[in-house]
């Protein structure tokens, strides 16, 4: 994948996250029930979108450290 | 011996180990502006999670979200959603912050911004403003050191007290060893407060409720209004999303 496509996707990921655990894109999820393992719905809901947040963002960074040449900084 | 006087002792040890930290950390850093502003751009992961988490999580984390959580139910899950999205954007901005700053040596805000519009009247501001910016902030952290020391010690040892030890030990370590002893300190206190907080978390849902899903279950069956979002006010009332 390319660098460009990946920034692309994580900041997508991210903005799809800003929409959905605030309002108004959170109104369906916005419920105390079914509880979610043991968590409230809208809880559960949120602890998704940043279990997903840690997991693309350490993608991107899979993608970043093949691009990289300096080894720090910004390619 | 009496509790509170245990109690006192144990935060007393806990800041002296904390200072004792601080001082260590700040001999590794070069004796330059860089060296005690930036620590030598030198942070590898472990200290640089902490740092940042240290950014978002302030006694606001220990006070203020707990007693949110309690008063105003699923209003609090929004710190949840901001700890993880409001540090998303420096996955992008920080890289190009710390490439700029290893470029031109920037060390604060006012000269990154200044390096980009050249301007003194530009720097002078945001130096400003940054510094305004911290008030509160500093502000709520002495309150917030305060008012723990005060609760754990049954009020024997006053809020001004406390506060003034604590902030003074910070200040002590932040100026004779600057960036280097806030990040180690920082890590320190950050592994400390991450273990409390999961401990605590998943104990005491155990120990008083015999379970996290238990205790949610309750919850709904005895205050359904607490955990129907967007929470309550904070006068008790439902809240409504303000539409």
């Amino acid at each position: 994948m390319s660098l460009r496509t990946a920034r692309v996707l994580a900041a997508g990921y991210h903005l799809a996250m800003l929409y959905f655990v605030t309002w108004p894109g959170i109104l369906p999820f916005a419920k105390a029930e079914p509880l979610v393992l043991g968590l409230p719905f809208t809880m559960a809901w949120i602890a998704v979108w940043i279990a997903g947040s840690v997991i693309v963002l350490a993608l991107l960074d899979r993608v970043e450290k093949k691009h990289r040449i300096d080894g720090g900084g910004d390619a | 011996m009496e509790q509170w006087i245990v109690v006192t002792i144990i935060i007393t040890l806990y800041l002296g180990l904390t200072l004792t930290i601080g001082l260590l950390a700040g001999r590794k850093q070069s004796d330059s502006v860089a060296g005690y502003v930036a620590a030598d751009r030198s942070f590898g992961l472990l200290v640089m999670y902490f740092v940042t988490g240290a950014s978002v999580f302030s006694a606001f984390a220990f006070l203020g979200g707990p007693g949110w959580a309690y008063s105003r139910g699923a209003a609090a899950f929004y710190i949840l959603a901001y700890g993880a999205l409001g540090m998303a954007p420096f996955y992008w901005v920080g890289p190009r912050v710390a490439a700029l700053g290893r470029r031109h040596g920037f060390v604060t805000q006012a000269q990154l911004i200044t390096g980009r519009f050249p301007s003194r009247n530009l720097s002078g501001l945001i130096a400003l403003l940054s510094l305004i910016a911290f008030v509160p902030y500093v502000t709520l952290q002495m309150r917030g050191a305060g008012i723990v020391i005060e609760a754990v010690t049954d009020g024997n040892v006053p809020i001004w007290l406390g506060s003034a030890v604590a902030y003074g030990i910070v200040i002590a370590y932040v100026l004779s060893a600057g960036a280097m002893a806030v990040g180690w300190t920082n890590t320190f206190q950050g592994i400390f407060m991450v273990v409390i907080a999961w401990s605590l978390g998943l104990y005491l849902p155990n120990a008083l409720y015999g379970g996290i899903g238990e205790m949610f279950t309750q919850i709904v069956a005895e205050r359904p209004d607490l955990l129907d979002p967007p929470g309550l006010t904070a006068t008790g009332e439902a809240w409504s999303w303000g539409a």
